[in-house]
Parts: C-alpha cells; structure tokens; sequence
C-alpha cells in the first residue's frame, strides 16, 4: 500500500469569507454603517445598546440584528424603542455567521437604517473566529469579568478596534484593578479604544456616544 | 465550542475532493490556523470521529493542527491530507 500527500491549501472557512464579503457590499450600498458587538453573556452588551440607540436614534437611523442561541429575550427587550429588528437563534452554534447576517440583511428595511448593530451570541471565544462583513467589530466585559480577559481570550480583543469595559459603577465594591486589565489589554492590542462606561448610570457613556457618532459622519 | 462548523465544512471538502480518486483511506489530515484561535485539536478529532464514522474513507483519519503566524487570520487551511493509495493504480 503506498502512502503519499496531497498537497491542498485550501481555507475550510472560505464561504463565510464569501459571504462575509457579500454582506459587506450589501451595507456599504445601502451606505449603512455596521458594529458586532462581542463579549461574554451578562457583560451589558443589550443593556449598552438600550441606552445608545434611545439616545441617538432621532439622528441616526438604528436597525438591530440579535444573535443568541434560544429565544426572544433581546429582541423583546429593544421592542420599546420602536426600530427595525431582527432576531436570530443559532440553535446551538456558540457564535453568528456570515450566513445568518445575511438572512438577517434581508428582513430588515434596510433603507431606513444608517447604523446597523450586531449583537453577537453571549460569548468571548467563537464569535471572533468567523468574519460577518461588518464595519467595526466591538468587544464589551465588565468590571466582574476580571482583569486577565484580554490575555486569556486574546483573539476577540486583537480583532476589535474598541474594547468597552461596561459596569465601572460597580469598582467601588470590587477588587478588580482597571490599571492592569488596560495593561493587560495594551499588551494584546496596542492599538484598541478602551472606554471605561456604565451602561446602567450612564457614567463617561458619552465617550461611547461620541465615537458612534463619529462613524456615521465619515 | 465552533469546531463543529469547521468539521462540518471539512467532511463537504474532503468528500467532494476524494471524488473519483484513488484513494483507499485518509490517513492524516494537516491543518494550519491563527495563533490565537481556540479551536483545539483534540475537540476536533473527537467532532470529527463522531461525524464520519460512517465514512469508511474518513473515519480512521486524524487531525493535526498546526499554528500559522498571523494572528489576525481568520482562516483554517487544510495544508494537506495523508492518504494511502490503493494497489495497482498511482494516479491522484
């Protein structure tokens, strides 16, 4: 029996990264700006968006895109604020994929939306592996997380250009050192925005605001 | 964790590549991914022992992963697969 190798090369991801890229197309054409927001489940990344859309959305056109495994809990939540919305469960997959976008992409009005959100599957691992075709990719802990994420989950905090760390109302009952998670988080990305928030009291949330604001304007 | 997806997506490559090949069983199969990613060899050998134990092709191979250098790679590169081929012919 002879034994030899086949040389192949291929990329096993190759039709997410298709699609990711169609997906891309499909928001820059309708020139709607795009943010996943990623993070581990209970970090405030619904809680985040609450407060942002209710305070932007008479400027800027929101639309929603919820990615978790079971249920309507998210969507439900944003219902209040009366935008386009559309939510998705994985049935099981620990994370959103290109596919799912784009089958969000077409329930949604999408011309009438300038700022598209992604609320990615409660997660701080898979969700960085697969590429969704959007603008921004957003990694959100809080305070209760601790300081080590960024070097124990180190891919979602190199891919993302901002790293909010939410819930900071909460440092004066805590442990956690901001200092060395930024240390932490410099070290895995030098280059990555870190905004210090509390989505429940508002705290330094203009910071966040701003940059949202900026991305629509250029 | 995802490895489900990326096995699920080799068994489509692999069963359509060995298509008409000469091909006895798949021995090894080499994989290269980012640095930093979490998938993890032993889980996807275990995904990939549940999902092609029907596939007399398959089902004895194993996965080998390798890390490749950027960290920034969203990709899983099949490298290349270890094959015993069958007697009497050599062609691929």
């Amino acid at each position: 029996m002879e034994i030899k190798k086949i040389e192949i090369g291929e990329n096993l991801l190759v039709e997410n990264e298709k699609i990711a890229k169609e997906n891309s197309e499909i928001l820059k054409g309708k020139n709607i700006v795009s943010v996943n927001l990623m993070g581990p489940p209970g970090s405030g990344k619904t809680k985040i968006l609450e407060r942002t859309i209710s305070m932007i959305k008479d400027e800027i056109p929101c639309g929603v895109i919820e990615g978790d495994i079971a249920g309507l809990y998210d969507s439900e939540r944003l219902r209040p604020l009366n935008i386009p919305i559309v939510q998705i469960n994985t049935g099981g997959a620990c994370h959103l994929e290109a596919l799912m976008v784009k089958k969000g992409l077409e329930n949604l009005p999408l011309d009438e939306i300038r700022l598209l959100f992604i609320e990615n599957v409660g997660n701080l691992v898979c969700p960085a592996e697969f590429s969704l075709g959007v603008d921004k990719n957003v990694v959100v802990v809080s305070v209760t997380d601790g300081e080590d994420k960024p070097a124990k989950y180190p891919l979602m905090f190199k891919i993302s250009e901002v790293c909010i760390l939410n819930k900071v109302d909460l440092l004066k009952n805590l442990e956690f050192d901001a200092d060395l998670f930024e240390k932490n988080l410099l070290r895995t990305n030098e280059s990555i925005k870190l905004m210090k928030i509390s989505s429940l009291t508002g705290e330094n949330f203009s910071q966040w605001i701003n940059y949202i604001r900026k991305l629509v304007k250029f | 964790m995802h490895e489900l997806t990326v096995v699920n997506n080799l068994l489509k490559f692999l069963q359509n590549f060995l298509k008409d090949k000469n091909i006895e069983k798949v021995i090894k199969i080499n994989l290269r991914i980012n640095p930093l990613s979490c998938l993890d060899e032993e889980n996807l050998n275990f995904v990939f022992r549940s999902l092609a134990k029907e596939n007399n092709l398959l089902k004895d191979a194993k996965i080998s992963v390798k890390r490749g250098e950027d960290p920034l790679s969203r990709e899983v590169i099949i490298e290349n697969i270890e094959v015993e081929v069958r007697d009497g012919d050599q062609k691929d």
